[in-house]
């Protein structure tokens, strides 16, 4: 796994190496630099600072939700992230997911086309403008939180909306798609978004 | 301490409960109070640490979305924490994400991120606390409260400490006042007995004990200490009395004694008087008051030598007594002395003077013995005048002695001459000189026939023969003659030496000469030569060389002559045959010595030591003026005159010593 590198320097903050981590520490990753190719660690994000963040969301998401425990065949299967369609986040999806567990889990994210792939998939990302693939009977697809962007997304009623508020990504949740869904999402969770109840 | 120690046992009983009970209470206090400082540090941590993670668990949602707003009203819950200054989010990058102030202030300035820690600071504590969200630290909380709640519970610690100490202490003290009459009393019912047997001087009290303790046991021992005292008082009492007794006696036999020592001292013939060592008169008995004229009164606490010793031997005097003190030397002191005293009219009187310390309870005192010698200084001054009138007659006695030898001397010289005489006018009566004429005659007779007649007559054959004899007759004849005529020269010619040297005697008195030592003694010899000859003593004579000295010769001639006088007296008196008188010179290295050593009747001891004494005699006819004179003579030349003997029998041997020269030895 080589790209372990990769995480490990990416909270230091877009390619500056800060010498506190001591001398040993830097000669490591100058060593992991030159075994495993600096130049991946330098290379600045391809996409903007809002899907680096909603990557971000949606990876976060899994640790504010409880799906029903059916939903997973053990303790330690892990929890799958779809992207239907266009993938905005390129591949910082991924990135961020990679080796990362949460609550024992790891994250797999799968890019899918078909409609039928949906319920194997935790979170499914719909990018603005992929909803009108769907179906209605999509959205209320048991034990999977939908994640979309448009107004018409919610309005076909998917869970949880991404918003921009004063540039800021927030976003909303239709509680009753949630229930749905039968998702159990967190107060704290909730404390963040703007939460509506509307039946599609 | 000092004042602890002058408290009364009830009171240092109570001091003593309070002081342990207060140490001990002030200990455990102290302890506590330490251990409640770490404990409170720790809770108020801890309290710290627990808001901290409620915050940061309240605060993972606004971090994983990044809603800052959300935190910041998640920080708000801080406001119900009054010790809270400030707290802040940090997100996984360091950066600061949300913030809390108490007293909101336009800038502030963040600590950098540490992993979860509280530090405690002079005046706050600083936590941070990493958020830890789904196995994911996601960001890190920090709280910074000041010690406010420290101090606060410090102060109520110390106010319960305060107090319970206070409390105990009042406890304490109550109960120990209660508990140390226990003790107390009984030692203050034993003190105050002691203080009556002290006050009362009355031994008969007795303290009734208490308890078997050791105040019991004190009380016990207290009892038997009175009854030993008791009985010891009761002995005392006797002994006591019994000693006075004693004393009384004592004093009365001293009394006595004294008196004893006053009369002997007040009717003594000498002056006794006693001074201090600083010469203070102390002591004057009636002799005193009799020899100087003052009274007793007068005379104590006067220095005695100021008043008493006339000038003339009063430093002396003072520096003798000065001596001993300082050396303790008694030969300083332990003198009969000649001094000149001073009466009190002033007169001086000449005194006897004897000084002896006396230490009395070491003190020193001296005593003082004077015997006014007046009378006998003038008896001694008559006897010097008899003595000297004597001298005079002695000296005339003398001279008319050496006269009368002398005049000896020359009889004996003329015996000799008037028998030389005699023997030349018999030898010149018998001389055979006539018969030259007889011979003259026949040789007249027979002038024609000569020849023939020598030749042939038988009497004229033995005239050659004859002529022969009687030239050796003749010569014989002229040869005694000759003998006696030059034993007659000399013999005249000692008599003009005898009747020179009293002539010398008489003329040359003080007029020194220098003359040959031999030839003195051989002098004095001639002059005694007569009398020598007659008593039949041999003469002999050993001398050392030919000194010569300068000295008076009359007077060396009349002490030899006076001491071969007495040597010839000596053995005649001892009646023995072999009668000896040896003459030795001999030489010293300041002048001669002269022995006269005879064989005769010797010198016993006692008398060898005023055998040059004026009148000393041991002959029926003498007047103990030779050696006397001889002595006094031998002094006036500068030298000496000693005598020895071995004793009565042994012969005797004086010996004169003279300088070379008067004044080359003066010592």
């Amino acid at each position: 796994m080589p790209k372990r590198a990769q995480v490990a320097t990416e909270p230091a903050g877009g390619g500056e190496l800060r010498p506190v981590f001591g001398r040993r520490s830097m000669l490591l990753v100058l060593l992991g630099l030159l075994i495993f190719g600096g130049h991946t660690v330098f290379a600045a994000p391809a996409i903007s600072k809002e899907y680096q963040l909603k990557a971000a969301f949606l990876y976060n998401f899994t640790k504010f939700i409880d799906w029903p425990p059916q939903r997973f065949s053990s303790e330690t299967s892990p929890i799958v992230i779809a992207v239907f369609g266009k993938n905005p986040f390129e591949g910082e999806l991924e990135k961020l997911v990679n080796g990362r567990l949460v609550n024992g889990r790891a994250i797999n994210v799968r890019f899918i086309e078909s409609a039928a792939d949906i319920p194997a998939a935790h979170i499914v990302f719909v990018a603005a403008g992929e909803e009108a693939r769907l179906d209605a009977s999509t959205f209320g697809e048991a034990g999977v939180l939908t994640v979309g962007e448009s107004a018409e997304f919610a309005d076909r009623g998917g869970i949880i909306r991404f918003t921009l508020v004063d540039e800021k990504v927030r976003f909303e949740i239709n509680q009753a798609s949630s229930e749905k869904a039968g998702l159990k999402l967190s107060g704290q969770l909730l404390k963040l978004a703007t939460v509506i109840r509307k039946a599609p | 301490m000092q004042r602890l120690q002058n408290l009364p046992i009830k009171r240092k009983l109570t001091v003593i409960s309070m002081v342990t009970s207060g140490v001990a209470l002030l200990l455990t206090c102290a302890t506590f109070m330490v251990y409640e400082q770490f404990t409170v540090r720790r809770h108020i941590i801890d309290d710290l640490k627990t808001t901290a993670e409620m915050i940061g668990f309240n605060s993972a949602s606004s971090l994983s979305f990044r809603d800052d707003d959300s935190a910041v009203l998640t920080l708000k819950s801080l406001a119900t924490q009054p010790h809270v200054i400030r707290g802040c989010i940090y997100d996984t990058e360091g950066k600061v994400f949300a913030t809390y102030l108490r007293n909101p202030r336009p800038s502030v300035t963040w600590p950098a991120v540490r992993g979860t820690n509280a530090t405690l600071n002079r005046d706050s504590l600083e936590l941070f606390h990493s958020i830890q969200f789904s196995g994911e630290t996601i960001g890190t909380v920090y709280i910074e409260s000041d010690l406010g709640e420290l101090h606060e519970r410090w102060w109520t610690y110390i106010i319960i400490t305060g107090g319970v100490l206070l409390a105990a202490l009042l406890l304490t003290w109550v109960i120990s006042t209660r508990l140390q009459r226990i003790i107390s009393e009984p030692i203050a019912r034993l003190a105050a007995i002691a203080g009556m047997v002290g006050a009362q001087k009355n031994y008969a009290l007795r303290a009734i004990k208490g308890g078997d303790d050791e105040i019991g046991r004190l009380i016990d021992g207290f009892n038997d200490m009175l009854a030993q005292i008791q009985a010891r008082d009761a002995e005392l009492n006797a002994a006591h009395k019994d000693l006075e007794q004693r004393v009384e006696a004592r004093t009365q036999d001293l009394r006595a004694s004294e008196e004893r020592i006053r009369l002997i001292v007040d009717t003594a013939f000498d002056a006794i008087v006693t001074t201090d060592a600083d010469n203070r008169i102390i002591a004057w008995n009636h002799q005193a008051e009799t020899t100087f004229g003052w009274t007793q009164d007068e005379a104590i606490g006067r220095d005695f030598y100021e008043m008493i010793i006339a000038p003339i031997d009063r430093d002396a005097s003072r520096h003798r007594v000065r001596r001993f003190l300082d050396s303790k030397d008694k030969e300083a002191l332990n003198k009969r002395l000649e001094l000149t005293a001073l009466h009190k009219e002033g007169r001086e009187l000449p005194v006897e003077f004897a000084l002896s310390p006396v230490e009395v309870d070491g003190t020193i005192l001296f005593s003082a013995f004077i015997r006014d010698i007046t009378e006998a200084k003038r008896a001694e001054a008559e006897l010097r005048q008899i003595h000297r009138q004597l001298l005079d007659t002695s000296r005339q006695a003398g001279m008319a002695e050496v006269a009368t030898g002398v005049l000896h001397n020359v009889g004996n010289v003329l015996n000799s001459v008037n028998v030389s005489a005699t023997l030349v006018a018999d030898q010149v009566r018998r001389s055979k000189a006539p018969n030259v004429g007889k011979l003259r005659d026949l040789l007249d007779q027979h002038r024609d026939d000569l020849g023939r007649y020598l030749t042939e007559d038988p009497k004229g054959k033995i005239i050659p023969t004859y002529l022969g004899t009687l030239a050796d007759a003749l010569a014989t004849e002229q040869k005694t003659i000759i003998t006696e005529l030059e034993n007659l020269h000399k013999n005249i010619g000692h008599i003009k030496d005898i009747v020179a040297m009293q002539q010398s005697y008489a003329k040359t008195s003080g007029v020194v000469e220098t003359v040959s030592v031999p030839d003195l003694v051989e002098d004095a010899l001639r002059m005694n030569a007569g009398s020598l000859a007659r008593h039949d003593v041999d003469i002999s004579r050993e001398y050392d060389g030919r000194p010569v000295i300068t000295v008076e010769k009359n007077k060396v001639l009349q002490i030899i002559v006076n001491l071969v006088r007495n040597a010839k007296y000596a053995c005649d008196e001892s009646g023995r045959i072999d009668k000896l008188i040896t003459l030795r010179t001999g030489v010293e290295e300041s002048g001669v010595t002269i022995s006269v050593i005879d064989n005769g009747v010797g010198i016993p001891p006692e008398n060898l030591t005023r055998i040059f004494a004026h009148g000393f005699t041991t002959r029926k006819e003498g007047h103990g003026f030779g050696l006397h004179s001889g002595a006094l003579a031998a002094k006036e030349l500068g030298g000496t005159l000693a005598v020895h003997s071995d004793g009565p029998g042994k012969g005797a041997r004086f010996t004169l010593k003279l300088p070379f020269s008067p004044g080359a030895d003066q010592t």
